[in-house]
């Protein structure tokens, strides 16, 4: 992989902490190659439990209409577009770490990319599922894509929510691509290591034919910089289309110019925290301590209170804005945020966004790692109590007689609490059976892998033929563990 | 139409017959004539089967057919096919039938005893749609959110069907045998010579109608022993016995508002619940208009305890308490003849004194000096819930101001005979009776077991009896009960037999209106069910020779003609009542009462009388100040309970409350504190938004008389203080589905004595709450410029100004980014340009647009559980809002519907384009395209997108699809909807337009229903495009204005300011 070429990684604190490149592939391919754990069975039917619950709210949405919700005129949206933004933002976080640390050349990135991008792409199969099962006639939902059809109709291409349906499915698209493309070289370790019948034949097709050329390293690595490229612009691109859909509306609270960048720092701060949740999570089940380090989860955390102050100043901004405008409706909904009805969501998402976070300025508790994961975890919800607080203010909006309380129904609830079922089933798949972790890469970055450890400082930048060594180190590696 | 049965299509019809046979073959093997080809040949084709295929005769052809016929009769019964269904297609052509266009037909309705001319739409002989007819003057045509509704009972499932006996049901024949013998054995002269009815007791709510009245009569001469007791919940006794003290006459007030130029309303609320209302609500209007300056407006002053339309429509309005009010009048008076009116006969002195507030004294002060400087020209009101005492003094103050004139060309006060007392009262000449000591007698006979067989004619006495009276338990007393109603409802379950009545659209009938006009009632459709109507029954028991109602109302109305045209007889008469009787049921009318105009002959002061009945002032008195008095009134909606079964009525806000579903115990701000019921509990507090706990209001437990009822509390601002309002209508315990459950039954706490005011209340509050389904939640618009309103005074002076976005709105308009030439498609400069300009001044807020609404474009109930989730489904709503103090505050109505904006923010965000904008204006909303994300009504700023979230068309009975606008798309789950400026009357005002070869349609020629049922005539629809047309001119008018106009929506329909005009005595 990439190294950076001003680093030594001898000189760095360890990013892995292993011996030797075939105990990581050992490792990391074990995982996907025994038998499922108990733990994770458990685990599994629990999501499966939690997907049959969705399945079935969603059923009964289907059958009866959207009324089950717990919208109403004026709110037309609910739970619905708040979980939809909500799981966007996760989603976010992902493709950030993996893309733009990797343009970044941060190589620390290496041992939680994988994760990071499966997140974004379970966390838009969650996102997508809304939009798609919120519209009241479910069953014409095609109407939304551009459809050749005899009628000559096509999409309204003014509407910010056409641009949604793109902006998704362009971002789940490459999401899901720049994911499996990482994977194809681990893909490959395993399918060298596959034995029965089956699985070298499915791993055979899944890993494309990799056989760890340079050339195909060299057509590898080009393609993961292109694609890293689109995915960077992607994040910033679709957290801000998202955020159009209120923004290009005339609801006070929603009609603001502030908000692209308020949703693409609100999705990379939601994303970075429930990242680094799920990273404390997945080191602690599998025993990865020695793959993810405390080291990394203090880099996502110090993120995170970037992003998290970030947004404090947003939120901060936006009133000033409101008062400044001197808009009688504007002022009124952004007072009505702090004071009204919803004044006790609005108390939430400031002390979890903006309060609670300024806990990891101190060191000692980025480092205690049940206190950062209580912190992310209030990351979270306080991020989607945002997105209740700014949706709901519709409630509130031109004419005081329309205004009308919002309150879920069982059904919202249950089917939030099923998206977690898709998320958690396709994550348990995904770690049970691909490599978290990227075997390559990781080793890419091993004092191993340096091909002139001792002669560094006298060569700073590392040559395309260091690369080439590097990768040949793998595979070596490779030949190793199929023999 | 239903499909053709496919199975009686012959198909061997279809077969050529082949001119000239030819040898047809399918191969040259067949042409060889192999054998084993023929034998396959026959295997898949039997001998026969092709029998019309070569050489046929004309009569084998018959043969065939037949028997291909009658076979295919014959799977029709094996029920594998679909079942035979018969259409009957026009014999005859109907006359000017042309199916897809609708007819009109002139016909009468009567609520109550008031009668109001209506022209009925009609599809295919389905009665669909209620309008007012223009040339009958108690509707001139306009009518009530009551009148509307009427059409779904028409088609309420619900409805008796069959007779009832003991609740079960039965048939017309059981009730032939058991009754009919016994009637005839009861007719004078009849079987056995007859009882002469001795022991019949008959009962009847107020009617309108000539015929019932003479068949009344006829029954008087058959059954000469019998007794006929008339009981109306919500009568006009007191208006009837008020002037009756005073002029020795059966009277009643006909005000011509039109011509007033101060109006002292007192608790009468004739813009909405009087009767003869719809026509005052225009009259009303005309005299409210600020551009005739200082003299041609009128000025409205109101004493009442509660908010009413009129209330809300008022200049200067004086909250008293209930008892209160006649101390005020007396007050009133006093203050009168002290400021020089010369009240000769009238016992000003021993009138009582009322210990008044320095505001009230003031604003007598003030209102007596307004009135005295208008004689001639004022109108002293007084509501049908007041005191005999009351009418009888407030109408000798309208013949001392010179309003009650003899010349009656001027007269703003008409004392008319009374309709209902004529055809009401059982000597019509004779003094006024009372409704509840009439039901009184008759409980006196049940319980002296006098009462051999009781007939209920289109009455509930059960439940509607003052409670006291305990009718409902003495109906048993009678032998034989009958009870007519148009339900089970909760008399007809204790009746022996409960008979389906039909209903006014299914029967001939006729009527008087309260000016004296009278009409025919024609039925747009034959009964859906076996039913009756009263006249029908009363013929029938008292053996009259006419059955059929046709041909009664028909005998009563050549008899009429045959008065007025003096002595005559034979077919030339025939053939001339005919074409008269056509003419009548044409034009809707028989003759309009008011054209006459004359008041009653030889009015004069009774002072002895009088003063006898003004001695009861002294009697009664005003509670002491802490106590808490209750008032009963007819709900605005449900009426005195006749509509409780009325999902639309049901549904439809109560226009101050803004409740459905259910009634309240009203009740001021300081009172509900008093109470010990937290302000924010009962509604969000004034400007905030809606709280959590709004769903669930705190309940109290009202105790009046030792009488109890738990009911859930609603705070109502301007209510007088240490009052409480409770709405009749509710809690009825026989009643279907609709209003099942709903409200509770304030009939419980009336009372013989003092129906209206039953005396003092104990309020405690409960801990329990209670759901409640309130359209609108808040009190205040805030500081938004919504309804725009101020004084005539600053309207005269600057009218460019008054309802300007630069006074109005502190935030300059938003701009455009865009030239108003980018619109590319649209050019709105051209053609027909659709808009709507709606007078805050003349909208009373009564809810009669709604219904319309509801009735044309065919809108669902959603019940009470949806509105509580903000589902109601009303295209157009009435938002009302209170200004200034909040325990005596103003109120401002603004009706409010889709704006049309020229810059739709619905139609930008809509993903699919289902909601798209009209050449001529329009922001159609396409059903079919759209897929419901929902987009567009969040981003409408004024929130009148109404979204199916259920399939609220779902589970309908047969004869409720009946009442469907066929003009009118009925809308699936998931489907955005909204008002369409009623596209479907713009589309048929332009077919037939063309047809006539026009090339823009005529202003005018299109009024979308809320316009059409509007008794103020405040919606002006009209092409924006025509200088010339009625909308146009107000769109230029000063007062125009556009709700958030400045949002750059540039919204198609506008406002015109209120204007208010003060008095500016009483300016604070």
């Amino acid at each position: 992989m990439i190294l950076s070429r001003n680093e030594d990684p001898t000189t760095r604190p360890l990013l892995v902490e292993t011996h030797d490149f075939h105990e990581i592939t050992e490792v990391v391919s074990e995982v996907a190659e025994r038998k499922p754990a108990p733990t994770w069975l458990l685990l599994f039917m629990f999501c499966g439990s939690l997907l049959l619950l969705l399945t079935g709210m969603l059923g009964y949405l289907f059958w009866r209409g959207v009324g089950v919700w717990g919208e109403n005129i004026p709110v037309g949206w609910g739970w619905d577009i708040i979980n939809f933004v909500w799981w966007v933002g996760i989603a976010h976080a992902g493709t950030l770490i993996s893309a733009i640390l990797y343009l970044c050349r941060q190589r620390w990135r290496t041992a939680i990319a994988r994760l990071a991008e499966a997140t974004t792409v379970f966390g838009l199969l969650c996102a997508g599922l809304y939009p798609a099962c919120h519209i009241g006639r479910v069953w014409m939902v095609y109407y939304l894509f551009p459809l050749p059809n005899q009628m000559a109709l096509w999409p309204n291409m003014r509407s910010p929510l056409l641009w949604d349906v793109f902006a998704v499915t362009t971002y789940l698209t490459l999401s899901s691509l720049f994911w499996y493309m990482g994977m194809i070289p681990d893909l490959g370790t395993l399918r060298d290591r596959a034995t029965g019948k089956i699985r070298p034949i499915v791993l055979g097709i899944l890993s494309l034919g990799w056989r760890g050329s340079a050339r195909h390293w060299l057509h590898y690595e080009r393609a993961y910089l292109i694609l890293s490229a689109i995915a960077t612009s992607l994040v910033f691109a679709v957290s801000g289309i998202v955020s159009i859909d209120l923004a290009a509306s005339k609801i006070p609270g929603w009609h603001t110019a502030i908000f692209p960048p308020y949703f693409v720092v609100g999705a990379l701060y939601c994303g970075f925290a429930f990242v680094t949740a799920i990273l404390i999570v997945t080191r602690q089940v599998f025993g990865f301590q020695h793959l993810i380090r405390t080291h990394h989860i203090e880099n996502t955390t110090k993120f995170t209170l970037l992003l998290g102050n970030l947004i404090g100043y947003i939120y901060l901004m936006e009133i000033c804005i409101a008062w400044y405008s001197g808009d009688v409706y504007e002022r009124f909904a952004f007072w009505d945020r702090a004071t009204g009805a919803y004044g006790w969501a609005y108390c939430i998402m400031i002390s979890c966004n903006v309060i609670i976070p300024q806990l990891l300025w101190f060191k000692k508790i980025r480092q205690k790692l049940l206190v950062v994961f209580i912190i992310c975890f209030l990351i979270n919800i306080g991020m989607w109590f945002e997105r209740f607080v700014i949706i709901i203010s519709i409630h509130a909006d031109f004419l005081p007689s329309s205004w009308h309380y919002y309150r879920p129904t069982y059904v919202d609830i249950c089917t939030f609490i099923g998206t977690f079922g898709i998320f958690g089933s396709c994550f348990l798949l995904f770690l049970k059976f691909v490599p978290q972790i990227a075997i390559a890469e990781i080793k890419g970055i091993m004092p191993e892998a340096s091909p002139h450890p001792a002669a560094h400082k006298a060569h700073p930048p590392h040559t395309a033929h260091a690369h080439g060594s590097a990768k040949a180190h793998a595979l070596t590696d490779h030949k190793h563990a199929a023999s | 139409m239903p499909p053709l049965n496919p199975s009686s299509e012959n198909p061997a019809s279809k077969a050529p017959l082949p001119m000239k046979p030819l040898k047809q073959w399918k191969s040259l093997d067949e042409l060889s004539g192999a054998p084993e080809l023929k034998e396959f040949v026959n295997f898949e084709f039997p001998e026969g089967a092709d029998v019309l295929g070569a050489d046929v005769s004309r009569r084998r052809f018959l043969q065939v057919m037949g028997a291909g016929m009658a076979f295919a009769g014959l799977t029709g019964c094996k029920g594998i096919r679909r079942p035979e269904m018969h259409i009957l297609p026009y014999n005859k052509m109907p006359e000017s039938l042309v199916p897809g266009v609708a007819q009109f037909y002139a016909t009468t309705l009567s609520l109550s005893g008031d009668a109001i001319g209506l022209l009925v739409e009609a599809h295919e002989g389905r009665p669909t749609k209620i309008e007012g007819n223009p040339s009958h003057p108690a509707s001139l045509g306009s009518t009530s959110r009551q009148h509307q509704a009427t059409i779904l009972d028409l088609y309420n499932p619900e409805r008796s069907q069959t007779p009832y006996y003991q609740s079960q049901p039965s048939t017309w024949d059981t009730y032939g045998k058991e009754v009919n013998l016994l009637f005839a054995s009861m007719r004078q002269g009849g079987v056995n010579g007859g009882n002469g009815g001795e022991g019949l007791c008959f009962l009847s709510g107020y009617t309108a109608s000539p015929s019932f009245r003479a068949l009344r009569d006829y029954t008087a001469q058959v059954f000469p022993k019998a007794k006929w007791f008339v009981y109306e919940p919500i009568n006009r006794d007191n208006a009837l016995q008020g002037l009756y003290a005073l002029t020795g006459q059966a009277l009643e007030p006909l005000y011509h508002f039109d011509r007033a130029k101060r109006v002292l309303a007192i608790d009468c609320d004739f813009l909405d619940s009087e009767p003869f209302s719809v026509a005052y609500a225009r009259a009303f209007a005309q005299s409210r208009n600020p551009d005739l300056g200082q003299a041609g407006m009128s000025r409205l002053y109101v004493v009442e305890s509660h908010y009413s339309l009129t209330g809300g429509s008022s200049d200067h309005r004086l909250r008293v308490k209930p008892s209160a009010i006649p101390f005020l009048v007396a007050s009133l008076a006093k203050e009168l003849q002290a400021q020089g009116l010369n009240l000769s006969g009238v016992d000003v002195a021993s009138l009582p004194s009322l210990s008044t507030s320095d505001t009230s004294t003031a604003w007598i002060k003030a209102l007596a000096t307004d009135l005295i400087q208008h004689r001639g020209q004022s109108i002293i009101a007084v509501g049908k819930y007041q005191p005999p005492a009351v009418h009888a003094l407030a109408h000798a103050l309208n013949m001392a101001l010179g309003n009650v004139a003899a010349n009656s060309v001027q007269a703003t006060v008409e004392l008319r005979p009374s309709v209902v007392h004529a055809l009401n009262a059982a000597d019509p000449k004779g003094a006024p009776e009372n409704s509840v000591a009439s039901l009184r007698a008759l409980g006196q006979e049940l319980d002296a077991g006098k009462v051999d067989a009781l007939v209920i004619l289109d009455a509930n006495p059960a439940y509607s009896a003052p409670a006291d009276l305990g009718f409902a338990a003495q109906i048993a007393k009678a032998k034989l009960s009958i009870h007519l109603g148009p339900e089970l409802d909760d008399t007809g379950v204790l009746c022996t037999w409960h008979l389906p009545m039909s209903h006014y659209l299914e029967t001939w009938g006729d009527a008087i209106a309260y000016d004296g006009t009278s009409s025919i009632a024609q039925p747009l459709i034959s009964p859906l069910y076996s039913t009756v109507d009263a006249t029908e029954l009363l013929a029938a028991l008292s053996g009259y020779p006419k059955t059929q109602s046709h041909a009664i109302v028909q005998d009563t109305w050549s008899k009429h003609l045959g008065k007025g045209q003096g002595e005559g007889q034979g077919a030339a008469d025939a053939l001339s009542f005919e074409k008269t009787w056509r003419r009548w049921l044409n034009d809707g009318i028989v003759s309009a009462g008011s054209a006459s105009g004359t008041n009653a002959p030889g009015i004069s002061l009774n002072a002895s009388s009088l003063n006898a009945l003004l001695k009861t002032f002294s009697a009664t008195s005003t509670s002491s100040t802490g106590d808490i008095e209750i008032i009963l009134r007819e709900h605005p909606n449900l009426g005195d309970g006749r509509f409780a079964n009325n999902a639309w009525m049901q549904e439809v806000p109560e226009p101050m409350t803004k409740l459905t579903w259910d009634n309240a115990a009203l009740m001021s701000p300081k009172l509900a504190e008093k109470v010990g019921i937290r302000q924010d509990l009962l509604d969000s507090d004034n400007t905030g938004s809606p709280m959590a706990g709004y769903l669930h209001r705190p309940m109290v437990r009202l105790t009046v008389n030792g009488q109890s009822l738990d009911v859930v509390a609603w705070v109502m601002p301007g209510m007088a203080e240490d009052t409480v309002l409770l709405h009749l209508g509710f809690g009825r315990m026989h009643v279907g589905a609709v209003g099942e459950e709903a409200g509770v039954n304030a009939y419980t706490f009336m009372t013989a004595a003092n129906p209206f005011a039953p005396g003092t209340a104990s309020v405690g509050k409960l801990d329990r709450t209670y759901p409640v389904a309130s359209t609108q939640d808040h009190w205040s618009m805030g500081k938004r410029p919504l309804v725009r309103d101020g004084k005539l005074d600053d309207y005269l002076d600057n009218p460019t100004d008054y309802a300007s976005e630069e006074k109005w709105n502190e935030h300059p308009p938003e701009q455009s980014l865009w030239s108003d030439d980018s619109r590319g498609d649209y050019d709105f400069t051209k053609g027909m340009q659709w808009g709507m300009a709606i007078d805050l001044n003349s909208c009373t807020g009564c809810n009669a647009c709604m219904i319309a609404c509801q009735s044309e474009n065919n809108i669902p109930s959603v019940g009470k559980e949806q509105v509580m989730l903000g589902r109601d489904m009303h295209w157009i709503r009435l938002d009302r809002y209170f200004a200034g103090d909040i325990d005596d505050p103003e109120l401002e109505f603004q009706p409010m519907t889709c704006q049309q904006c020229e810059n739709a923010p619905c139609e930008e965000v809509c993903p699919v384009g289902a909601t798209v904008h009209s050449h001529e204006g329009l922001n159609d909303m396409v059903y079919n395209r759209c897929v419901g994300t929902r987009y567009c009504s969040n981003n409408c700023p004024y929130k009148v997108r109404r979204f199916n979230f259920f399939n609220y068309n779902n589970g309908l009975a047969e004869t409720e699809k009946m009442r469907f606008n066929p003009d009118v798309t009925l809308r699936f789950r998931g489907v955005m909807e909204k008002c369409t400026y009623c596209v479907q009357r713009i589309n048929r005002a332009r077919i037939d337009s063309e047809n006539q070869g026009h090339e823009l349609i005529a202003d005018g020629a299109i009024t979308p229903a809320c316009g059409q049922a509007c008794p103020s005539q405040a919606i002006v629809f009209g092409n924006i495009n025509d200088p010339e047309s009625r909308v146009a001119k107000l769109k230029q008018h000063p007062r125009n204005y556009g709700v958030l106009r400045d949002l750059n929506t540039k919204p198609r329909t506008s406002y015109l300011a209120r204007v208010r005009n003060p008095n500016p005595a009483l300016a604070v």
